[in-house]
């Protein structure tokens, strides 16, 4: 276990090199360059000499290795540096939108956890009935549909037909007057919509992904070895099949953490949600390379921290590759 | 008295619109304390036999038969708490691949004290234990927490065997149970098998717990609870009896030669030749037992070719008209293309076999 962690890790670390060394040269080579954004609007500067101060402020005009090797360095510090647009601190940008990021995730993950799981069995022990039917119905919508054209048909009957539920952002306007109470209301109201329509995807693919893998365990010997043995249905269900046929969803879960952190880039656009996702959408519209690099990095980071904990929960619940070299 | 009656049992799979007779016609019983050989090729349909006497069989199967008895009780009339106090508590099962029968997740201790959990009133770590040693494990005290990967073939197996016989069935039914096995481990199985049957005394009566026959609280007159009152008695009462019957399934006629006392041998869902051991082996009625044997390698024989029957089993699906074994048969005649034949006593009268060379039909 000791050497699989260190392998992991180590191996954690160059993935995490790798994808900030591609951000980089993909902003580099992003149409525009870096200075785009600047423009002849001012009286007093041209725009070539704006520029030229701006690249040599940042370092831009240097070889592209120099740059990289010098954020590098600030990261090694923990300075992502400031963004092209208002000067703030990239870290502070960040920790504004990251909270809601993983807040609308967690929610969503959890419901889409806590219902495929049931549905799923659901599905596969009344296999070709009814509610198998049915779940099958759900998944094939669920996964067609485009959570985009979802949403905005949602947006469209929750929030302005009935006008239930406000439309975008996680909070009122008037949120700074509300009592602490109602504050909280304020954001679950905003969060209703966003949190149903990205879980309805992960839903439909989750359920089918348990029902399908509790299919497949059923089959094996040792159902039937539990079913010779005289135990009742439930018990050879949850007992001896469900703990194998979720192991591969401990693996799904960890694959669908780069959404938890990343943040949906069109999703949260369409809601104008405060999120990752939109920090980084706009940072890549405006070529605010520090923000890009700063989300890119943050997100890689935890992205592959969330998988080595998968790989490590893998281990945990399979003895076999828990304790393998262990044999007797 | 008979342990087991089976009468004109009969199997179907359904393949998409199609049903696919696997097993046909089967008919036989068995005593107390006997061990029944049923021997036959791949896809004879034993092993769905063997899984059919307690209906273990996938959903995809259909079951039905005039008797399927089992202690005096009908097994296809029973509740399914009732038929799952059968399983595992009156009749141990073990399977042919113990690489496979065994839960990878769960300690081969746990998934042993499960049957001790539902047949015996309650989990019992020393009962485990003391079955391990039975089984023959080594360091029994160590192997109650290991998982299935941590062990051999053979000692899997013989979790297999520990769980099958912790509730002291009357009956163990073997589905191939060294077919997966290195032939050094072969042996000491079978031999193993041997033992266990002489030594496990069958069904200790026990208190009631769930699924309890044959009418749970009612006080069993005939084997007074060993727990309760007059527990010597009780012990002496049920051991006076006992020895474990046992159905042995195999390819391998060879490894029931010695054991069993009765040969059944398949041929396409039926049994085609039914008696006792010895006789069977010695003086094969049926054709096809006779070109079964032959196949046989011997230590003493020289070094010519071994004679295979012609032909392949027929595909259950096309099976032929009359009797099944005809197309490969040496001395098939009109009659078997017409009528299929039934069992019928042969020779001496002690083995029945399914042929019309012994037939007396007008």
């Amino acid at each position: 276990m000791g050497a699989f962690l260190f392998r992991r890790f180590a191996l954690t670390l160059v993935t995490l090199l790798g994808i900030t060394l591609m951000t980089f040269l993909v902003m580099r080579i992003a149409p525009g360059g870096l200075t785009a954004g600047t423009t002849d609007l001012s009286a007093r500067v041209s725009a070539h000499e704006q520029r030229k101060k701006f690249a040599a402020l940042y370092d831009l005009d240097k070889p592209w290795y120099v740059q990289y090797g010098r954020w590098l360095k600030r990261l090694s510090r923990l300075d992502f540096g400031r963004s092209f647009k208002d000067d703030r601190p990239v870290l502070e940008k960040i920790s504004e939108r990251l909270p809601n990021t993983l807040l609308l995730n967690v929610l969503s993950l959890g419901l889409v956890f806590f219902v495929a799981v049931p549905l799923g069995i659901l599905a596969a022990v009344k296999q070709n009935t009814v509610w198998d039917r049915a779940v099958s119905a759900l998944v094939f919508i669920g996964f067609s549909a485009p959570t985009f054209w979802l949403a905005l048909m949602l947006m469209m009957l929750f929030g302005v037909t009935l006008g239930w539920l406000p439309l975008s952002g996680l909070h009122a306007l008037n949120a700074d007057e509300l009592s602490a109470t109602s504050s909280v209301l304020d954001m679950a109201r905003h969060l209703v919509l966003p949190v149903l329509i990205s879980a309805f995807a992960g839903l439909a693919g989750l359920s089918r992904f348990v029902r399908n893998g509790l299919l497949e365990v059923v089959r094996q010997d040792y159902v039937r070895t539990a079913r010779a043995k005289g135990l009742p249905e439930s018990r050879v269900i949850f007992r001896h099949a469900l703990r194998n046929a979720l192991i591969p969803v401990v693996t799904l879960l960890g694959l669908s953490l780069p959404d938890l952190i990343g943040g949906g880039f069109i999703f949260e656009t369409i809601f104008a949600f405060p999120g990752m996702g939109r920090l980084g959408f706009d940072a890549v519209m405006a070529r605010d390379f520090p923000v890009v690099m700063g989300v890119g990095t943050i997100a890689a980071f935890l992205t592959l921290a969330g998988n080595l904990l998968a790989d490590v929960t893998y281990a945990l619940v399979d003895p076999r590759i828990r304790l393998a070299g262990k044999h007797r | 008295m008979s342990l087991l009656t089976v009468e004109d049992l009969f199997v179907e799979y359904r393949h998409g619109a199609r049903r696919v007779p696997a097993v046909r016609h089967v008919s036989f019983s068995l005593k107390e304390g006997e061990c029944l050989g049923v021997a036959g090729e791949s896809g004879s349909g034993k092993s769905t036999l063997a899984l059919a006497l307690l209906k273990l069989l996938p959903d995809s199967a259909s079951l039905s038969a005039q008797r399927l008895d089992f202690d005096g009780r009908s097994v296809l009339d029973l509740a399914p708490r009732e038929l799952r106090a059968l399983r595992g508590g009156e009749v141990g099962f073990v399977f042919q691949d113990p690489f496979s029968a065994l839960n990878p997740v769960l300690t081969v201790g746990d998934q042993v004290d499960e049957v001790l959990e539902w047949h015996r009133g309650g989990r019992n770590r020393q009962r485990v234990l003391d079955l391990f040693a039975q089984v023959r494990l080594p360091d029994p005290g160590d192997l109650y927490g290991a998982y299935p990967h941590q062990l051999s073939g053979g000692q899997r197996q013989r979790v297999c065997l520990a769980m099958a016989i912790a509730s002291n069935p009357k009956l163990l039914i073997a589905d191939e149970p060294t077919t997966a096995l290195d032939v050094t481990v072969q042996r000491e199985i079978l031999n193993l098998l041997d033992d266990l049957r002489r030594d496990v005394k069958t069904q200790v009566p026990h208190p009631p717990l769930r699924g309890t026959f044959p009418q749970e609280g009612k006080e069993n007159k005939e084997f007074p609870s060993p727990l309760g009152r007059g527990q010597g008695e009780g012990l002496a009462q049920f051991r006076r009896n006992m020895k474990m019957a046992l159905i042995l399934v195999t390819h391998n006629v060879g490894l029931l030669s010695e054991r069993s006392d009765r040969l059944a041998v398949m041929y396409a869902g039926e049994i085609v030749e039914i008696g006792p051991t010895a006789t069977v082996l010695s003086r094969p009625a049926h054709p096809y037992t006779q070109g079964l044997l032959k196949s046989l390698p011997r230590l003493s024989g020289t070094d010519r070719r071994l004679p295979a029957l012609p032909g392949q089993p027929p595909d259950p699906k096309e099976l032929p008209s009359g009797c099944p074994f005809r197309v490969r048969c040496p001395s098939s005649f009109e009659r078997c293309v017409v009528h299929s034949p039934a069992l019928r006593p042969v020779l001496d009268g002690t083995v029945q076999a399914a042929c019309h060379l012994f037939g007396d039909f007008p």
